[in-house]
């Protein structure tokens, strides 16, 4: 194997690791800023992948045409989680991680199956390709590069957002201490609302650019991804963006750059490797959040 | 007192009559050939086990409608009944439905539940009571790999599934001698990777690539990259749909070529051309069976059971049933055909070894298929899949020869 090879997997790898990073962003925020374990998350990519279908199916969309539409879908549906799923739980004085996490498994539950119903456990495909470029030796498929660019974006729009905007801050001091943020006159109900929508509103990005790079939905779609997602949150750390796009491209260019020594076969469990390795030299993640 | 006598002797004919009915009136044999059938009605093969019995009932139905089957050992014709009950695509309820069927419904032949999993699952129980099971869903060799007696191949064995490719690149193409194969990894489609390459060796090709990726795969790019500088003339790709669907969208998207790529079963999907034109344009793949497999009764001397064509029986299918079969529908009711055959070659529905007999006598041609079994382990021998290639958006089955609905474009334009 010759160092062009390399080159080439390493590019691969970041590419298809913007996608993880911004695949996990939402499971970041939520977990760093409410400590709510989104079980659905997968479900939640998987859910936008196929709503990009169908607006394509239905009215000739592709993917980056339907995106807007699906994300206002995602935020809206993150406000009805919210306020009909989670704020009961987080408002009770015995609120437990627990509670919400098994409420949030059993959304992920509902929303599968309605999407079986709805779209019935056949292989469905958007089909989008654009034309690669070739740099020197390395080739950089077109549909890659941009996923990959729009992920990069929303991960510095939302990093900026939290360290910049009052609200942004209002979030971070809440994920640090709820009673010192509501001293200051926070109001956590209406802040954890809107962060549960914008995790909702990262999570359907992530679905479309999925539907871009890896075509074949099935509602199993979500397992793919939600392993991978929590391995990368835990290896970037909760709630910090930045984490979250390192730890995706970390585990892209882990995955492509093994092919080099082992077989592709063993791939998954790389994921699970990096978690492992984390938890037990820095269990707080390779970034720490935001404070 | 002769009359006395007169009626002592019609009053015993009489009692003898009573305890004995069977000398009189009463014909041998029993009233109906039971076909059990573990069908899949829910669970994640529902729509597969719908398939089945529709197909099954509708052969029954035309059977029946010319009088049944005629056993030998009882000289005469019997209708033929089918009973199914539903094993929710599970291992464990299957196993129970077949011995239900067996020693409760007496299940004189077994149709298994829809997969190698289950198939092998229900095995033993079939094995035990010595009843003959027709795999009309299962591709696995490992089934035919137990030492079972009475597990009956009719479809294409996993191992076989590129047989007429290659069968037909060798001798169409012989200046392409590299092959690559990239799997996933999971047992059924490991099986045929595994098949390919020593059909492949065997035909003297160069395996210039093998290798597999993961089952829940997202991106094969690094798979991908390290198999193009292999330069393969013809590329196996052994997958399901999903996974098929992402390997060709990233082999165009890294620009990895060949003459010739074959997606498996998973090109031969209708779905599959939901990747748009660029990519499902001139891909090939395999299949068990394609609705434009028109076959000419007159060329197979071994032909048995109706003469109609696939697509006739597909319109006829729809007009019945209100929705469109594929290939899962025509291989059980090519298993029922087989059925029919084994049973009026045996002249028996009891004898376990005159069955056996005739099963590995069989030598036919349907509608769908041909059969013919190894003697040894009952696997099918006879069965190739056809080989499909999109063109104009259209399904053309390209190879075997004698199936063939338009050349095989090779090698395939970009």
């Amino acid at each position: 194997m010759n160092s062009e090879f390399a080159i080439q997997l390493l590019v691969s790898g970041i590419l298809i690791g913007g996608i993880y990073g911004l695949s996990a962003l939402g499971l970041s925020l939520i977990w760093g800023v409410m400590n709510v374990i989104n079980a659905a998350h997968g479900h939640l990519i998987m859910l936008a992948a196929f709503m990009s279908y169908e607006l394509f199916i239905r009215f000739g969309l592709n993917p980056l045409q339907s995106l807007l539409i699906v994300s206002l879908v995602g935020v809206a549906l993150g406000a009805l989680t919210y306020r009909v799923c989670i704020r009961r739980l987080l408002m009770q004085r015995e609120f437990s991680h627990e509670m919400t996490l098994i409420m949030m498994f059993g959304v992920g539950i509902v929303i599968y199956g309605l999407s079986v119903y709805a779209w019935g456990r056949d292989i469905r495909g958007v089909p989008f390709l654009l034309p690669s470029l070739t740099v020197g030796f390395i080739i950089i498929p077109l549909a890659r590069l941009l996923t990959f660019t729009i992920a990069i974006l929303l991960t510095l729009i939302l990093y900026f957002w939290l360290k910049k905007t009052y609200m942004g801050k209002a979030i971070r001091a809440l994920a640090q201490s709820r009673d010192a943020a509501m001293v200051s006159g926070v109001n956590p109900d209406q802040l954890y609302f809107i962060t549960f929508m914008i995790a909702f509103f990262y999570a359907f990005v992530a679905g479309i650019m999925v539907s871009i790079v890896s075509p074949g939905l099935t509602p199993y779609l979500g397992h793919y991804y939600i392993g991978r997602a929590f391995a990368i949150v835990v290896l970037g750390g909760l709630g910090n963006p930045i984490g979250a796009m390192v730890g995706g491209l970390i585990l892209g260019v882990a995955e492509s750059l093994a092919t080099l020594s082992i077989t592709y076969g063993f791939v998954p469990a790389i994921a699970f490797l990096l978690l492992i390795l984390v938890l037990i030299f820095k269990p707080t993640g390779l970034f720490a959040p935001m404070r | 007192m002769k009359q006395w006598n007169k009626m002592a002797a019609f009053t015993l004919v009489l009692v003898a009559l009573m305890f004995f009915p069977g000398c009189i009136g009463q014909e041998k044999g029993p009233e109906e050939i039971v076909i059990g059938f573990s069908a899949s009605l829910t669970g994640k093969f529902d729509v597969y086990g719908r398939e089945g019995v529709d197909a099954l009932e509708w052969w029954a139905e035309e059977v029946n409608a010319n009088g049944g089957l005629y056993v030998a050992d009882f000289d005469k014709k019997i209708p033929v009944k089918i009973v199914y009950y539903d094993d929710a695509s599970d291992k464990d309820t299957a196993i129970k439905v077949v011995e239900k069927l067996i020693v409760e419904d007496g299940a004189h032949f077994i149709m298994p539940s829809y997969s190698s999993t289950l198939t092998l699952a229900e095995a033993p129980i079939t094995e035990k009571h010595q009843k003959s099971m027709y795999g009309w869903a299962a591709a696995s060799d490992s089934i035919w790999k137990q030492d079972f007696k009475y597990v009956v191949g009719t479809i294409t064995p996993s191992s076989l599934y590129d047989k007429e490719a290659l069968i037909f690149l060798k001798e169409h193409n012989p200046e392409y001698t590299k092959i690559a194969i990239l799997y996933k990894d999971d047992p059924f489609t490991t099986s045929i990777a595994e098949g390919t390459r020593k059909m492949a060796e065997e035909k003297g090709y160069e395996i210039v690539f093998y290798d597999k990726y993961p089952k829940d795969v997202v991106d094969v790019s690094p798979l991908l990259l390290k198999l193009k500088p292999t330069e393969p003339d013809i590329i196996f790709v052994e997958a399901h749909l999903k996974d098929g669907m992402v390997v060709a969208q990233a082999m165009a998207e890294y620009d990895v070529r060949a003459p010739v790529i074959i997606y498996g079963s998973a090109s031969a999907a209708v779905p599959w051309y939901d990747l748009g034109p660029e990519i499902a344009e001139y891909s090939s793949g395999s299949s068990q069976w394609e609705k434009w497999l028109e076959l000419d009764p007159t060329q197979f001397p071994n032909w048995y059971g109706p003469t109609w064509t696939s697509l006739e029986w597909f319109d006829m299918w729809e007009d019945k049933y209100g929705y469109e079969v594929d290939f899962r529908g025509a291989n059980m009711y090519h298993s029922a055909l087989i059925v029919q055959a084994v049973i009026e070659n045996a002249g028996t529905i009891e004898d376990p070894e005159k069955i056996r007999e005739a099963i590995v006598d069989l030598d036919i041609q349907t509608f769908v298929a041909p059969f013919e079994v190894d003697p040894d382990t009952l696997i099918q021998l006879a069965r190739g899949n056809v080989i499909i290639q999109w063109q104009n958006g259209e399904k053309q089955i390209v190879a075997p020869d004698y199936a063939a609905t338009a050349d095989w474009v090779i090698p395939m334009p970009s």
